[in-house]
């Protein structure tokens, strides 16, 4: 098990193998948000299966199903052009870091 | 449960929606939701659970990594007790080389960690990510236990948490050993690790099963033996061999053809593309027969007149069979076959749920046995191998 996702969790909802059984059903959840597009999966699997991540997270996006993060950091990109918001200058985001 | 908060940190259990879809799948086809995950992370926490659970005679199924086959490691409405987070290494003496470890730790991690002091238990499984305790409880078919120089003799001690929640370190391994957790949740175990041994490697190719045989024979009681693997002639060709059957033997010492690091490390490869070349080419169920020498023929003759992939430990008896997944019915009349050779199942994957009709009856008195001292209310793995009271 090669996932640094599931290494950090040690959860099976976080391990690529549960992803696969997902996007097999054509489930979207947000477990595919889990993921740091890393291909350690693929390149451990036997079978080579890719879960593609990406595509199914471009799904959720389309049909309005993303996680509420992913949601806010697209509109802080777009407004803000950085995912955290309007930070004003030399202050830290203060929900980040407390 | 309303002792969860008192035992396991809150983070260490769930009953959320995707956690318990996600521990509804183990490495078999079947889906069944449990109704609690759990995640202990100490001894202590294992025997306090277990022993809350017995007064309200709950169902727990023993997970590792969930890479058992036969719905072990999954069930309905039961309380999963995954040992994922009981995975440290307790303590290491480089001069006893005596390691202590968490059963939680998977088989490839461990033995990684050890080659760094040039130690190693031999372990070669056909899942790299089985836990420690998965192998053990299974008692699982690797390619180095081919002889008495296995893994179960580098068990110096074991711990193990009973259906009670009695707490056991002792050297008598065969109370859970091989017992799929019916009889307790291994906990943790201290193996007396070897140096990694020089090995050396013949290739042997045969056309037909006869000759094929005579040779496994004469291999099988060399006492130099480490390994002796067989693949078949529909594997061989995708692995680099031609496509004949294929006898790999590995020796302690340098009597083998291949001695020099390079050539061994090339064949070694080889085997390891095994497994994932029959995975990408569509086989997906898998069984891992075990039958006597005498009925070995019979297997790999059954195998090559249906065309259906075979490879395995050879001296062990122990083999893998692939079938495709519309091959439902061909599985079946395998496994119709096997009955009438006097075959068993579940070497590598378990009997578990599926494969109960392949549990002996001394296996099955031997259980019943421990199932009286050990988890009289049949809390842990209920409905798997046996079924008990």
């Amino acid at each position: 098990m090669s996932c640094p996702i599931y290494l950090v969790m040690f959860n099976e909802a976080a391990a690529p193998r549960f992803k696969a059984v997902i996007a097999r059903k054509g489930e979207l959840k947000g477990i595919f948000f889990l993921c740091t597009a890393c291909s350690s999966c693929v390149i451990s699997c036997p079978a080579k299966v890719s879960i593609d991540c990406f595509k199914r997270r471009a799904e959720m996006v389309k049909s309005g199903k993303e996680p509420q993060a992913n949601r806010a950091l697209r509109e802080n990109i777009i407004r803000y052009g950085n995912p955290f918001g309007d930070v004003a200058k030399q202050k830290k985001i203060k929900q980040y870091y407390t | 449960m309303i002792f969860l908060d008192k035992v396991v940190n809150l983070e260490n259990t769930s009953e959320s929606q995707i956690d318990l879809q996600a521990y509804s799948y183990c490495a078999s086809d079947s889906e069944q939701t449990p109704k609690h995950i759990l995640w202990p992370e100490t001894t202590n926490q294992v025997a306090r659970i277990l022993r809350e659970n017995n007064q309200v005679r709950g169902n727990i199924v023993i997970r590792g990594a969930g890479t058992n086959r036969s719905d072990g490691s999954i069930g309905r409405d039961v309380t999963i007790l995954s040992s994922e987070r009981m995975n440290k290494i307790l303590r290491f003496d480089n001069k006893s080389k005596l390691v202590e470890v968490q059963a939680g730790m998977r088989i490839h991690i461990f033995n990684s960690k050890l080659s760094e002091y040039n130690l190693m238990i031999p372990a070669t499984t056909l899942n790299p990510s089985m836990t420690v305790g998965g192998l053990l409880a299974l008692d699982a078919a690797t390619r180095e236990n081919q002889n008495a120089k296995g893994i179960n003799n580098l068990i110096h001690l074991i711990e193990f948490v009973d259906g009670t929640g009695k707490i056991y370190f002792t050297e008598k391994k065969e109370l859970v050993v091989g017992k799929e957790g019916l009889s307790g949740f291994i906990t943790r175990v201290v193996f007396k690790t070897i140096d990694r041994p020089i090995i050396s490697l013949d290739v042997f190719m045969f056309e037909n099963i006869p000759d094929l045989m005579a040779k496994i024979r004469m291999l099988r009681s060399d006492p130099e033996l480490y390994f002796l693997e067989l693949i078949d002639k529909i594997i061989a060709v995708s692995v680099g061999f031609e496509p004949k059957f294929v006898l790999v033997a590995a020796y302690f010492g340098l009597k083998g053809k291949y001695f020099r690091i390079i050539d061994i490390r090339n064949i070694l490869e080889r085997l390891d593309l095994v497994y994932p070349s029959i995975r990408q080419r569509g086989y997906y169920y898998e069984l891992d027969p075990s039958v006597s020498l005498d009925k070995t023929y019979d297997l790999i003759d059954w195998c090559a007149n249906n065309n259906t992939p075979l490879h395995g430990h050879a001296a062990k008896g122990v083999f893998y069979v692939y079938f495709k997944r519309g091959d439902h019915d061909k599985l079946v009349e395998f496994k119709t076959f096997l009955k009438d050779v006097g075959a068993g199942l579940g070497s590598f994957f378990g009997i578990g749920a599926q494969n109960i009709e392949f549990a002996t009856p001394d296996l099955k008195k031997g259980l019943i046995k421990l199932k009286d001292e050990y988890d009289y209310n049949n809390t842990l793995n209920p409905e798997k191998v046996i079924s008990y009271r």
